[in-house]
C-alpha cells in the first residue's frame, strides 16, 4: 500500500477510486482524422512532448464499414518512444484510390506507466 | 496544468486529474446476439465518441477441422467493425462481427465507457467520495462513477499481424494467424483493439467457353478476410477470417486488393469485465 494519493470510498465502505494504481487511465488527446490527410506510405505521426518519460496507450475507431472490395478500410496505429516522447503513427488505408479514403478517430490515453 | 490535482501513483508516475484529462467512465454494458455468428448493429447510448471494449471468445476451438476451402472461414473470432453516430446526438451505432460457425453460448458483451463531463454533467448520487471540476465548472472527476482501468500491463505489449497474401488452396487453419502474450489471463476480459486490416482476394479455380458469346470465361473464388480477435490464456491472436466468400464468373482477370499497410499494428488494451457489471 501506498502512503501517497487519493483514494475513495462509497457509503458502504467500498472502495471507488485509487489513485496509486497504475492503470486508470485518463485522455490526454482526441481527434477526427481525415483519411485524406494520412499518407498512405509514410502514415500519420503525432507526437506528445509534454508527456515524455510516461507511457500511452491510443485507441483508433473508425465510423466506416466494409464488408465489400469496395469498402473496405485499414486501420493501424502504432506508439513508440523515441527519447522517450509518446509517439502514435497511424495509417488509414483503402483498398482502391477511387473510393473514399476512410477516416478515424483517435484517443490518446496516459496509462499510469 | 492550472487547475485540478495530481496523485503519485505505485510507478511514481503521476495520476493527473486536470482540466486537460477529464475522465473517462463506465456506461453500460450491451449484449452481442448470441446466433451462432453474424453481422450485427449494437446501438449504444453516450453522447461524445464512446470507447468501445468487446468481449473475446476465449478458448473455443477451431472446430471442423476442415483443410479443404472452407478452412480459412471456418474459425472464431469478433471484431468492431465501425462506431458511427445517429442522427441522436446521444446514440452510436456499433456494428460488430462474429465468426462463430454456428456456436452459441459465447457470451458476448459490448462495454461502453464516455466521457464524463458530457454524459453526466451534474455528476452521481454519491455522498462520499471526491469531485474536481474545471474551470468552466465542466466535471472532470468523480469517484462515484467507474473510471476507466485497465485489467493489466497490456498496452506495453504490440501486436503486428503481418501482411501475407493469403493462398485459399488448402490453407492451414492457422496460417495466418498473429499471437501476443499478455501479462494476465484473458478469460472474462474485454479488449479494445482495433487495428485491423483485410484482404480481397480472387482465386481462379477454372474457365470455361461461352457458347453463346465464344468468350473464355474464367471462373473465380472471392475471398475477403477480416482481422478478428480471439484469446486462450495469456495469449490475445488476430487472425485472418474468410468472412465473405463468393464465386465470380468473369471475361476479365480481377486483381488481389492489398492494403499498402503492409503490417497492421495495435496495441492492447484490456478491462476486466467483473469491474464493469
Amino acid at each position: 500500500m501506498s502512503n501517497f494519493g487519493l483514494r475513495t470510498w462509497d457509503g458502504n465502505g467500498n472502495l471507488e477510486f485509487d489513485s496509486t494504481t497504475d492503470l486508470t487511465m485518463f485522455p490526454i488527446y482526441s481527434q477526427a482524422i481525415q483519411g485524406v490527410n494520412v499518407n498512405r506510405s509514410s502514415g500519420l505521426t503525432i507526437n506528445f512532448p509534454q508527456w515524455a518519460g510516461r507511457e500511452i496507450a491510443a485507441f483508433m475507431q473508425s465510423p466506416y464499414n466494409w464488408g465489400s472490395t469496395d469498402g473496405w478500410c485499414v486501420l493501424s496505429i502504432r506508439i513508440s518512444y523515441p527519447n522517450g516522447v509518446p509517439t502514435v503513427l497511424i495509417f488509414l488505408d483503402n483498398a482502391n484510390n477511387n473510393y473514399s479514403i476512410c477516416d478515424g478517430w483517435l484517443t490518446v490515453m496516459l496509462t499510469g506507466g | 496544468m492550472t487547475y485540478g490535482a495530481r496523485f503519485r501513483n505505485a510507478s511514481n508516475n503521476y495520476v493527473t486529474v486536470d482540466e486537460e484529462s477529464p475522465s473517462y467512465v463506465y456506461l453500460g454494458k450491451y449484449q452481442i446476439p448470441d446466433q451462432g455468428g453474424g453481422t450485427f448493429d449494437i446501438y449504444v447510448h453516450c453522447v461524445g465518441y464512446p470507447l468501445v471494449f468487446f468481449g473475446l471468445p476465449y478458448n473455443v476451438g477451431p472446430g471442423g477441422g476442415r483443410v479443404d476451402f472452407n478452412a480459412c472461414q471456418d474459425r472464431v473470432g469478433i471484431q468492431v467493425m465501425k462506431t458511427a453516430p445517429t442522427n441522436d446526438s446521444a446514440t452510436w451505432v456499433i456494428t460488430v462481427k462474429v465468426a462463430a460457425q454456428n456456436r452459441t453460448g459465447l457470451n458476448l458483451w459490448l462495454r461502453v465507457f464516455g466521457m464524463l463531463h458530457l454524459n453526466f454533467p451534474n455528476g452521481s448520487w454519491d455522498h462520499y467520495g471526491a469531485r474536481f471540476w474545471n474551470s468552466q465548472s465542466q466535471l472532470v472527476f468523480d469517484a462515484g462513477f467507474k473510471q476507466l482501468r485497465l485489467a493489466g500491463n497490456s498496452y506495453s505489449t504490440e501486436l503486428a499481424l503481418p501482411y501475407m497474401a493469403p493462398d485459399p488452396n488448402r490453407d492451414a487453419n492457422d496460417k495466418y494467424d498473429a499471437v501476443v502474450g499478455v501479462p494476465f489471463d484473458l478469460a472474462n476480459k474485454s479488449i479494445c483493439a482495433n487495428a485491423r486490416g483485410i484482404i480481397y482476394l480472387p482465386y481462379q479455380y477454372g474457365s470455361y467457353v461461352d457458347f453463346d458469346t465464344q468468350q473464355n470465361i474464367n471462373q473465380f473464388y472471392t475471398m475477403a478476410y477480416d482481422t478478428m480477435y480471439w484469446a486462450t490464456g495469456n495469449a490475445l491472436w488476430a487472425r485472418r477470417i474468410c468472412t465473405n466468400f463468393g464465386r465470380l464468373d468473369t471475361t476479365d482477370n480481377p486483381s488481389a486488393d492489398y492494403s499498402q499497410c503492409q503490417i497492421v499494428y495495435t496495441r492492447i488494451c484490456a478491462i476486466d469485465n467483473n469491474l464493469y457489471p
